[in-house]
């Protein structure tokens, strides 16, 4: 431990705190930290170190694939963003280096790679593979999964995807507005419209 | 949140083999790059689409200004067109004669030899 004072004020300020506040401070600083990680991994890609790219899949890419196959509907088309999202970046490293926010930056460029697998796709049928998964492998979660699944699939593709980012993203609409390319006010609007349209099939009361 | 609502549930996980997999692909393309800037290539296909874009203008508009405009092959539409095609063989050496464009001969009625 620091002997700054500074520091054992603030050792102190976290041990009063109770549980569930703490715990929060907790998953803040957990938060702030893959931030920082992220951050780092970015300005080495931007300076042509090729092994900071893992760093980056590990932190990322459960993000990446989720908004992708919420976006697309089919589990190979999000496979296909991921991998292009991956190879944009080692194509233009250079520009990582002035990126704020690197996860909502590859969040964006998620986003955009999947409007362009559509666009080339031209699917005369919808996919709809399964985009929830129960976390224990319990039966009637499992069932609960796939009908939620089969409900999410019936969503018009970019109100899923406002869902996506900010119920598993946690993103702010603001921050999806900027990930989607439209103002927060429209974000906000499919998300809630989205997610209304869910509560009410899945006869969740609020 | 609605923390109810996907209670029990999580997004479907990305593929075993998809991390290798993008890897490879990020590894091959930054190569690719960086034989190019060793090669000392450093535009991409759109710079040269649009390089040859601007140089099929440069060519069309430097054949247009040397040739003029041809008066064996009208135009199709318009007063000039209309010109062209009412103007026979004669009307048109006469135009490449005097040096005048044969479309800008559109309603002007040159006497003929025996006609009024």
């Amino acid at each position: 431990m620091s002997d700054e004072p500074g520091a054992v004020e603030f050792s102190c300020a976290v041990a009063t705190l109770p549980p569930v506040e703490a715990a929060r401070g907790a998953e803040l600083e957990t938060d702030l930290s893959a931030a920082a990680s992220l951050a780092a991994a970015f300005a080495a890609l931007a300076v042509g170190d090729l092994d900071a790219i893992g760093p980056i899949y590990d932190a990322c890419a459960a993000d990446l694939f989720g908004l992708a196959l919420w976006r697309t509907g089919s589990r190979e088309d999000a496979a296909d963003v991921v991998q292009e999202v991956f190879v944009r970046l080692a194509s233009a490293p250079s520009a990582l280096g002035r990126v704020r926010n690197p996860r909502a930056y590859l969040l964006a460029m998620g986003h955009s790679a999947a409007v362009d697998v559509l666009r080339r796709r031209k699917r005369t049928v919808e996919a709809d593979d399964a985009v929830l998964e129960p976390v224990r492998p319990d039966p009637v979660t499992a069932a609960d999964a796939a009908r939620a699944s089969r409900l999410v699939s019936g969503l018009p593709a970019a109100q899923r995807e406002a869902v996506y980012l900010r119920h598993f993203a946690g993103l702010s609409f603001a921050e999806i507005g900027g990930v989607t390319g439209v103002p927060t006010f429209t974000a906000a609007s499919r998300y809630r419209l989205g997610i209304g349209r869910l509560r009410k099939l899945m006869g969740v009361v609020r | 949140m609605n923390d109810e609502l996907f209670s029990g549930m999580k997004p479907a996980a990305a593929p075993a083999g998809l991390r290798d997999r993008a890897l490879r692909a990020a590894r091959t393309a930054a190569g690719r790059r960086a034989g190019k800037e060793r090669a000392g290539v450093r535009f991409t296909r759109f710079d040269l689409a649009w390089a040859a874009a601007l140089l099929l203008l440069l060519a069309c508009h430097i054949l247009i200004s040397i040739g003029g405009r041809s008066d064996q092959i009208g135009a199709t539409n318009g007063q000039g067109g209309v010109a062209e095609m009412r103007r026979d063989a004669a009307d048109r050496e006469l135009a490449r004669e005097v040096g005048i464009n044969v479309a800008l001969l559109a309603g002007v009625r040159v006497p003929a030899e025996g006609r009024p």
